[in-house]
């Protein structure tokens, strides 16, 4: 419990201190929360012109869609709010050999690299998604329970550990390849396979994005829980490849530390 | 005639200074071949996932205007044309500017302006040449997979195509260039390079065929310049339709008010450039 309670307080400090260097460049905090909000709106734009054409994809109406653009927005929020600061960090102290400072700390080293940076300039892009959320499943009279809504609550929680570790899994990469800045970039490359329900996938990607590496569940299946309508198989798998990513995350990082050597830091 | 000798002889010179820079650049680029390979599978891979949002959707339905292998191939194509013709390096040169590092530019008779075409020049060959097999290999598994034919093109079809594609990577890299040289006066330049990127998914037609656009995008995208970038390079390639003559008036006088618009800013640039200690 004592343990639990430093690591939270720690989280929270950090978070003060990044709040602190936010209110030095807010100039820089509104350019980039107005560009954040600019790219929500046009990913929704987008839908709305596929939508012009057509009246489902795979399926899902423009509504349904909508709802899952809301879900995908709040995970996309977290990615550029934490993962994407917390990894480009990372792989910055691998290559420049300033890791060992992380590893001398008396905390633990993968909640230092995870949790040390984060932006709030994606906070608006946070609220549209968990606005479009909220009006789209009033707008489909859909009554979730609160058993939904705290499932809902839960998948989007193990969607989060999965993208993160996954990314952590990527950026761990970087004590074996050099000369790979962009390797940071692997896990926003494949946002697109987030954002559309899964049954866009078929044959050879479905058992790719689905279960390989479950990236067209993490939308989908917390949006369905909310339309009432998830199938049991996708929630367990869900759930239960973000406890095998973070676990593998971990034991990765372990073995891939040995690896790790630097000189005069 | 000894005036046009010398002429001749400084012509030649600049193309060997010119070609020095490149072969130096290209070889600093070469060390970062493994980047430019993901970050050519970054480029395609989005396309690849629109390409299986389009096949569920014919599965369920038709779709007015087009069909799935007209649709397989448009994006094909913006593919080819993104990756031949789109530049970066704003995203990172502002900084430059920002933190006072192109002193050296400005002492040397080899401008910044030089400096910066001559590495993404470099770069952009590089880039082709790994570009190239990927691009060919993704076109035949379409083509073996029925959802692409090949375009039916004749000399005149390929030549209005290259020069359309020479202007559209020109203009590509005023763009960017006019980006990084508002470092002069903005810190959050680089930034810009999201609002360059919004426009040109916007009206270029990048992100579905024009035809299936509604009335008011479609009208927007053929007024402005930005079409040169994507809609009317595949267009020629997908309908064989030729640009107008007003086509390659408005092309020119964008291209022609870019260079001037960059030699403005430039000049007023670096009348207010200051650093220390560069």
């Amino acid at each position: 419990m004592h343990t639990f309670q430093k690591y939270w307080h720690i989280f929270w400090h950090l978070r003060k201190l990044e709040l602190m260097r936010m209110m030095e460049y807010r100039g820089d905090f509104i350019f980039f929360s107005f560009l954040s909000t600019l790219w929500t709106i046009f990913n929704f734009f987008f839908f709305s012109l596929i939508f012009n054409v057509s009246d489902t994809i795979a399926g899902w109406s423009a509504d349904e869609m909508y709802l899952l653009l809301g879900t995908f927005t709040i995970l996309d929020a977290f990615t550029w709010t934490f993962f994407y600061h917390n990894m480009s960090s990372y792989t910055r102290h691998v290559f420049t050999g300033s890791l060992s400072m992380l590893l001398t700390k008396p905390i633990s080293t993968i909640f230092l690299l995870t949790t040390a940076k984060n932006s709030y300039n994606n906070i608006f892009r946070f609220f549209i998604g968990c606005f479009t959320v909220y009006h789209y499943t009033k707008k489909l009279g859909v009554q979730p329970s609160v058993w939904d809504i705290t499932l809902y609550c839960l998948l989007i929680f193990a969607s989060l550990l999965l993208i993160y570790a996954v990314w952590f899994i990527t950026a761990t990469f970087a004590f074996w390849i050099e000369k790979l800045d962009n390797i940071n970039e692997i896990i926003p490359g494949l946002r697109r396979v987030m954002q559309v329900p899964k049954g866009v996938f078929v044959g050879a990607s479905s058992l790719l994005f689905t279960v390989v590496l479950p990236f067209g569940l993490v939308s989908s299946v917390p949006s369905e829980v909310l339309l009432q309508r998830a199938d049991v198989p996708s929630i367990i798998w869900l759930l239960l490849s973000s406890v095998i990513a973070v676990v593998g995350a971990i034991k990765f990082f372990t073995f891939a530390i040995k690896k790790y050597s630097s000189v005069g830091n | 005639m000894v005036t046009q000798k010398q002429t001749m002889k400084r012509i030649l010179h600049q193309i060997s200074f010119y070609t020095k820079v490149i072969r130096f650049k290209f070889i600093k680029a070469l060390q970062w071949r493994t980047e430019m390979v993901l970050w050519i599978l970054l480029d395609i891979f989005p396309f690849i996932i629109l390409l299986f949002i389009w096949q569920s959707i014919f599965a369920f339905s038709l779709v007015q205007n087009t069909s799935l292998s007209e649709l397989t191939i448009f994006y094909f194509m913006v593919i080819v044309v993104q990756g031949l013709t789109s530049t970066h390096f704003e995203e990172y040169r502002p900084e430059e500017i920002r933190l006072g590092k192109i002193d050296f530019f400005l002492i040397k008779p080899y401008n910044y302006l030089q400096e910066i075409i001559l590495n993404d020049l470099a770069g952009k060959l590089l880039y082709i040449i790994a570009f190239a097999p990927i691009v060919t290999l993704l076109g035949f598994a379409l083509w073996r997979l029925e959802l692409s034919t090949l375009p039916n093109l004749t000399g005149v079809h390929l030549f209005v195509l290259l020069c359309l594609l020479l202007l559209a990577y020109l203009m590509q890299l005023c763009f960017s260039i006019l980006i990084t040289l508002s470092a002069f006066w903005f810190d959050e330049a680089s930034g810009l390079t999201h609002f360059k990127w919004l426009f040109i998914s916007l009206f270029s037609g990048t992100l579905i065929p024009v035809a299936l656009m509604p009335e008011w995008l479609q009208a927007v995208t053929n007024f402005f310049p930005l079409k040169f970038l994507f809609a009317v390079p595949i267009k020629l390639l997908q309908e064989q339709v030729l640009p107008t003559q007003g086509d390659w008036g408005l092309l020119l006088c964008t291209i022609i008010a870019l260079l001037f618009g960059i030699f403005f800013v430039w000049k007023r640039g670096v009348q207010k450039y200051c650093s220390a200690g560069g």
